[in-house]
């Protein structure tokens, strides 16, 4: 009998270690938005940048464009719109962006949002902040034939009309849209009937998201498209400003019910995307929980991939396969310089430590907001939560924690009855030496393998107060505290 | 008249313990200045009123959040200078001043609010007075029933 139940035990245990390694099998891509600078108006400035990020050992940047900006004229056929050369766009800013960024050899990451006027739906009401220029009800079909038109140019296969015999570098990753559940991204967010609202951005946005998805692979067949980050919170109410993202991407996938979702029928019209998107600015450290039930924090990603794993069974995206989740934009302050801003040793760690929760739930990328500080001194409605401190130039950028973060993350979270858990990411496949601090020296004790993705984890016996660290050849990680 | 008394306190217990609810509460994300659209609004007592600049402005009320195991010890691990949590230097000291008087100005909006009902889709609405209204009612003449019975006796 004794017997028996042993081996049931052990069975499941194995199940449920089967069933959890999927999650925990791959890497977590790095990457950066760093709009003053990558996509300023210094372009000389923005090699040193992107040696900046490369030193960060992120691979990935985020570049964000308005339709609007380069779309300069209406085009005067669909054939025209779908045409990369056509004399209507104005891609100058985003090529020699793009050629920077293949020079340096990070990944580009191209987000595309905002329509021009003429693309605006009908009864659009007067310009203001719940309804902003380039958002409301944008022509699906016109997205799709822009985005055509991009994806065709930077297909890897497109002559550079500055340097003959060459090409335009590739972009295989297409981002459509941003935060659609914003009223300064995608209006209206709701329509009303009577007393009663109904989301209207959903569907809306999955009209944009298909077309843009359709004309993309017809482009550069192999290019990826993720569908927009949604912005982490939203009012807890019908007809709010924002609507929460959970909610959002129920609807989006024909998913109805929070705690035990299910799948209405819409096989015949799918969302197509290739990677959901998310973007967890926190409400405290990184494993705080939004409030409202339909908020979308660090830890709370089940609140997406739940209805996601529901929508890809019933056959509601497509193509009809599991799809990772990436988090596009994240970030913390860091004061100085921002005196709203947190500690920027905490920043570091936070980051550190938001990896891992993020990867634990299966996320398989983080794009940090800003690589460099944004000027002040208006820190309200700007962002300092660059890896580096912003100097008077970028040469003159120092380095945050937080970088070190980047470089090589290492986290650790205490637990009485079994020791810490470490965590971290090794910048190569080699052994991963952990150390305690000893006064002001370092002792080793205990070595690790990383696995796939150069991810590490491991348990240690430890006790409150102990600092550790991760090191290899030489280099070390930003240092965990045990509490 | 012990249960007339009894009543009305309680009415009046619910009545006041709705009020610090009955403002509009936000947890602002850490670091991240005043952007509001990265604000987390929690709903309140009075009712969900729709998004106005005041969101961006409201009361930090972080015990709402509900804090898991990782949170707490992420927090713990970031440092002996960990505090709790409106530490994490949301606000400037100017927010914290226009908060002390935004709460000062909305309790008594607060209380008219919660015993008018703010006509929003989710709070109880007028059906508050109504309930209250029933409830006084009831507590009369469970009172004069009493007061009659003990006449006849």
């Amino acid at each position: 009998m004794i017997g028996r139940s042993l081996t049931c035990a052990a069975l499941v245990a194995g199940l449920s270690m089967l069933l959890c390694a999927p999650a925990s099998a791959a890497g977590l891509r790095l990457g950066f938005t760093d709009l003053g600078t990558v996509q300023g108006d210094n372009p000389a400035e923005r090699p040193l940048e992107l040696q900046h990020l490369k030193a960060t050992r992120a691979t990935t940047v985020r570049l964000m464009y308005e339709w609007r900006d380069i779309e300069k004229a209406k085009p005067p056929s669909d054939a025209e719109a779908r045409n990369p050369a056509w004399s209507g766009y104005d891609w100058s800013e985003v090529d020699a962006t793009l050629r920077d960024i293949a020079t340096a050899g990070v990944e580009p990451l191209v987000e595309v949002s905002r329509a021009p006027a003429w693309w605006e739906g009908a009864g659009r009401p007067a310009i203001s902040p719940t309804a902003q220029t380039g958002t409301w009800r944008p022509d699906p079909a016109a997205f799709g034939r822009f985005m055509h038109a991009a994806a065709s140019r930077y297909s890897g296969r497109y002559p550079d009309p500055l340097l003959p015999g060459r090409t335009l570098p590739r972009v295989s990753l297409w981002q459509a849209w941003n935060e659609p559940n914003l009223p300064n991204e995608l209006t209206p967010q709701w329509t009303r009937a009577g007393s009663r609202y109904a989301p209207a951005s959903p569907a809306h946005y999955k009209r944009l998201l298909n077309a843009a998805y359709t004309e993309i692979k017809r482009a550069s067949p192999g290019a990826t498209v993720i569908a927009a980050g949604t912005a982490p919170f939203g009012e807890p109410w019908p007809g709010g400003a924002r609507m929460p993202p959970a909610l959002f991407v129920r609807t989006l996938l024909c998913v109805d019910g929070r705690a035990r979702p299910k799948a209405r029928n819409c096989r015949r019209n799918p969302a197509r995307f290739d990677i959901l998107a998310h973007h967890p600015y926190p409400i405290g450290p990184p494993g705080r929980h939004a409030v409202n039930r339909d908020d979308v924090c660090i830890p709370d990603f089940a609140k997406l991939t739940k209805p996601l794993a529901v929508a890809v069974r019933a056959g509601n995206v497509f193509p009809k396969r599991r799809k990772p989740v990436w988090a596009t934009e994240m970030s913390w302050d860091t004061n100085p310089p921002d005196p709203g801003g947190i500690e920027p040793l905490r920043q570091g760690r936070y980051a550190a430590g938001s990896m891992y929760v993020l990867w634990r739930q299966g996320v398989r990328a983080l794009l940090w907001w800003n690589l460099r500080d944004d000027p002040g001194p208006n820190y309200r409605s700007t962002l300092q939560s660059g890896v580096f401190y912003r100097g008077a130039t970028v040469a003159l950028d120092t380095p945050k924690p937080s970088y070190t973060a980047f470089r090589f993350p290492f986290t650790a979270f205490n637990s009485r009855k079994r020791g810490a858990l470490l965590w971290g990411i090794a910048p190569t496949r080699g052994a991963v030496t952990i150390q305690r601090q000893t006064g002001a020296t370092w002792q080793n004790v205990k070595t690790v393998t990383p696995g796939a993705g150069r991810v590490f984890q491991t348990r240690l016996r430890s006790k409150r107060g102990d600092v550790l660290r991760a090191t290899q050849a030489g280099e070390a990680s930003i240092d965990a505290r045990i509490f | 008249m012990r249960f007339t008394a009894s009543c009305l306190t309680l009415l009046l217990a619910l009545a006041l313990a709705a009020v610090p609810a009955g403002a509009e509460e936000t947890n602002a994300p850490p670091g991240n200045s005043g952007l509001s659209q990265y604000l987390e609004v929690v709903p309140s007592a009075r009712g969900n009123t729709p998004s106005t600049r005041k969101q961006s402005d409201g009361v930090s009320r972080p015990q709402l959040a509900s804090e898991g195991e990782d949170g707490e010890r992420l927090d713990a691990l970031a440092g002996p200078d960990s505090e709790p949590d409106d530490r994490d230097g949301s606000r400037t000291t100017d927010d914290q001043a226009a908060l002390t008087s935004d709460a000062a100005q909305s309790r008594a909006a607060a209380v008219t609010g919660t015993i008018g009902g703010s006509g929003s889709s989710f709070g109880l609405g007028l059906w508050m007075p109504i309930a209250m209204a029933v409830l006084a009612a009831v507590a009369l003449l469970a009172g004069w029933r009493r007061r009659s019975r003990s006449a006849a006796e």
